[in-house]
C-alpha cells in the first residue's frame, strides 16, 4: 500500500523540516526504503541532511510539466530524497496562469507514481513530504497527493493558529484527495521533563481535535545546542548520539595524553541530551509506523466489508 | 495553548464540516476563473471613430494568438478582424457575464448546507431535551 505522508502545519517555525528529516533517517535506519522530498522554496532539508543548496527544479517541473523527478540517492542508507529550492517559487504563478485558461497542472501524485528506488521494482516503504507554511497552492497540492497527515506544533497559542489553517486546508484537498487521513499531531520543541506544561497541551491539542486524530504520545524535546550541531554538520539526531560516543572515547584518550579537548570544533551538546533526543526520534519513528499499520488495516477491513 | 475558547477542528478532519474555502487547486478548470465569454460570441456595435479602444495585440492578426499573449490559451478564441479594421485595432468591449451554472449549483448547495445543519442544530436540541427528561422529572440526579 502507498504510505505518502505529508508534514505540514500553517505556521512556519514549528519544527517541519527538522521533524521530517529526523523520521524519515530513523525509519531508513531501521532497513526500510525511505524517501523524503522538500517541497520548501528554502530548501532547508539540505542543511539537515547534509546535501547541500539545490534549485529544485525537478521537483517544480514534476509539478507543473509532469517530468520524471531527479532522485537524490542514498544521502543515508535506504534514504533518498528529492530536492526542494527557489525554483518552487515558480509553482504557484505557474497554477493560477494555467488555471486562468481552464489547464491543469500535472500535480505531485503522476510522478510519485513512477518513482522507486534504485535497484529494486518495488516502491518505497515511506514516503515523507516536508511543506512549506506560506504557499497555500504547493501545501494543498502535496495534499492532494499524500496518503496521512503529520502536524508537528509547538506548545504556545500561535501553533494552534497554524493548526486551523491546516485544518481548513487540509478540509478542502480532501474533496479532492478523500482518502487523505491526519495520522496525528505530534509536539515538538519542548523542555525534557517538563511534564506538566507537556500534559496539559496534550489536553488542549485533544480537545482542538475532536477525537478525529491522537497526539503523539512522543514528543519532540528542545535542545538549542544539539539543533546547531546537527545543521551545522548535516547529521541527523541518532548520528549525533553517535558522534558523541565516539567523542567520549576521543576525548578520554586526549586526557589520558594530557592535551586539552575543548577546541573550536568540539559539540555544543552533551552525550545525555543527545542519547535523549535520539531516543525521542526513535520512540515517535516507532509510533508514526504503527499509527500507518492500523490505518491500514482499517482500510483492509473496509475494502473486505 | 492555555486559552479556554479553543475551536474543534474534528469536523475539518474528519470530514463532518465544510471548509471555508474551496482547494485552490481542486476543480481547474472552473468557470469562476474565466471572466468572461469569448469576445467573438459577442459583437458589440461599433463606437465613434472619436473614441478609439484600446489595442489589441498584433498576433491576433496573424492567427496565432497561443503564441503572441501569455493571457490567451487555446481554451479562448480570438476574435475576427474586421475590413473596417485594418491596423487590428478593436474597439473597447465591456465585459459580458454569463449566468454561471458552477456557481449557481454552488449557491444551491450552500443553501442546501445551510438547510442540514439548521436541522442537525433543531434535531440535537430535541435530542439533549429528551435526554434531560430523566433529570427533570426527578428519576435521575
Amino acid at each position: 500500500m502507498r504510505r505518502v505522508v505529508a508534514i505540514a502545519n500553517g505556521k512556519g517555525g514549528v519544527g517541519k523540516t527538522t521533524l521530517a528529516a529526523g523520521l524519515a533517517g530513523q525509519v531508513a535506519a531501521t532497513g526500510q526504503r525511505v524517501l523524503i522530498i522538500d517541497t520548501d522554496p528554502q530548501g532547508n532539508m539540505g542543511r539537515d541532511l547534509g546535501y547541500g543548496p539545490q534549485d529544485g527544479s525537478s521537483l517544480g517541473l514534476a509539478i507543473t510539466h509532469g517530468l520524471p523527478l531527479d532522485v537524490i540517492r542514498d544521502v543515508r542508507v535506504g534514504l533518498d530524497v528529492i530536492p526542494g529550492g527557489p525554483a518552487l517559487w515558480d509553482v504557484a504563478p505557474a497554477f493560477t496562469s494555467r488555471g486562468a485558461r481552464g489547464a491543469s497542472l500535472p500535480g505531485l501524485r503522476p510522478a510519485l507514481d513512477k518513482l522507486q528506488p534504485a535497484g529494486t521494482t518495488a516502491g518505497y516503504d515511506l514516503v515523507l513530504i516536508d511543506t512549506p507554511p506560506g504557499e497555500p497552492i504547493l501545501q494543498e497540492l502535496v495534499f492532494a497527493a499524500a496518503d496521512y497527515l503529520i502536524i508537528p506544533t509547538r506548545s504556545d497559542d500561535a501553533s494552534l493558529d497554524g493548526l486551523v489553517v491546516v485544518a481548513q486546508r487540509f478540509a478542502a484537498a480532501r474533496a479532492m484527495n478523500p482518502d487523505l487521513t491526519l495520522l496525528g499531531v505530534a509536539l515538538f520543541g519542548v523542555r525534557a521533563g517538563s511534564t506538566r506544561l507537556i500534559s496539559r497541551v496534550r489536553s488542549a491539542l485533544e480537545e482542538t481535535l475532536g477525537g478525529a486524530a491522537p497526539v503523539f504520545d512522543t514528543s519532540i524535546r528542545y535542545l538549542e545546542s544539539a539543533a546547531v550541531d546537527m545543521r551545522s554538520r548535516g547529521l541527523l539526531p541518532y548520528e549525533l548520539a553517535e558522534l558523541h560516543r565516539g567523542d567520549k572515547t576521543r576525548r578520554i584518550k586526549q586526557l589520558r595524553k594530557g592535551v586539552k579537548v575543548d577546541g573550536e570544533n568540539s559539540l555544543l551538546s552533551r552525550d545525555s541530551s543527545a542519547t535523549g533526543l535520539a531516543g525521542d526520534y526513535a520512540g515517535f519513528a516507532a509510533e508514526v509506523l504503527a499509527a500507518i499499520s492500523v490505518q491500514e488495516s482499517r482500510a483492509r477491513v473496509e475494502v473486505a466489508v | 495553548m492555555t486559552s479556554n475558547a479553543r475551536p474543534n477542528l474534528g469536523g475539518l478532519f474528519n470530514g463532518s464540516t465544510p471548509p471555508q474555502q474551496p482547494s485552490r487547486i481542486g476543480d481547474p478548470a472552473s468557470p469562476r476563473l474565466v471572466t468572461s465569454v469569448p469576445i467573438s460570441e459577442t459583437p458589440l456595435p461599433p463606437r465613434g471613430s472619436a473614441s478609439p479602444g484600446p489595442t489589441r495585440p498584433s498576433a491576433a492578426k496573424s492567427g496565432s494568438a497561443a503564441s503572441g499573449s501569455a493571457t490567451s490559451g487555446p481554451a479562448r478564441s480570438v476574435p475576427p478582424q474586421s475590413k473596417s479594421d485594418p491596423g487590428g485595432r478593436q474597439q473597447a468591449q465591456p465585459e459580458v457575464h454569463w449566468a454561471d451554472p458552477v456557481g449557481l449549483v454552488n449557491q444551491y448547495f450552500g443553501l442546501l448546507r445551510t438547510l442540514l445543519d439548521l436541522n442537525q442544530q433543531w434535531a440535537v436540541a430535541c435530542a439533549t431535551a429528551v435526554a434531560a427528561l430523566p433529570r427533570r422529572v426527578g428519576l435521575h440526579r
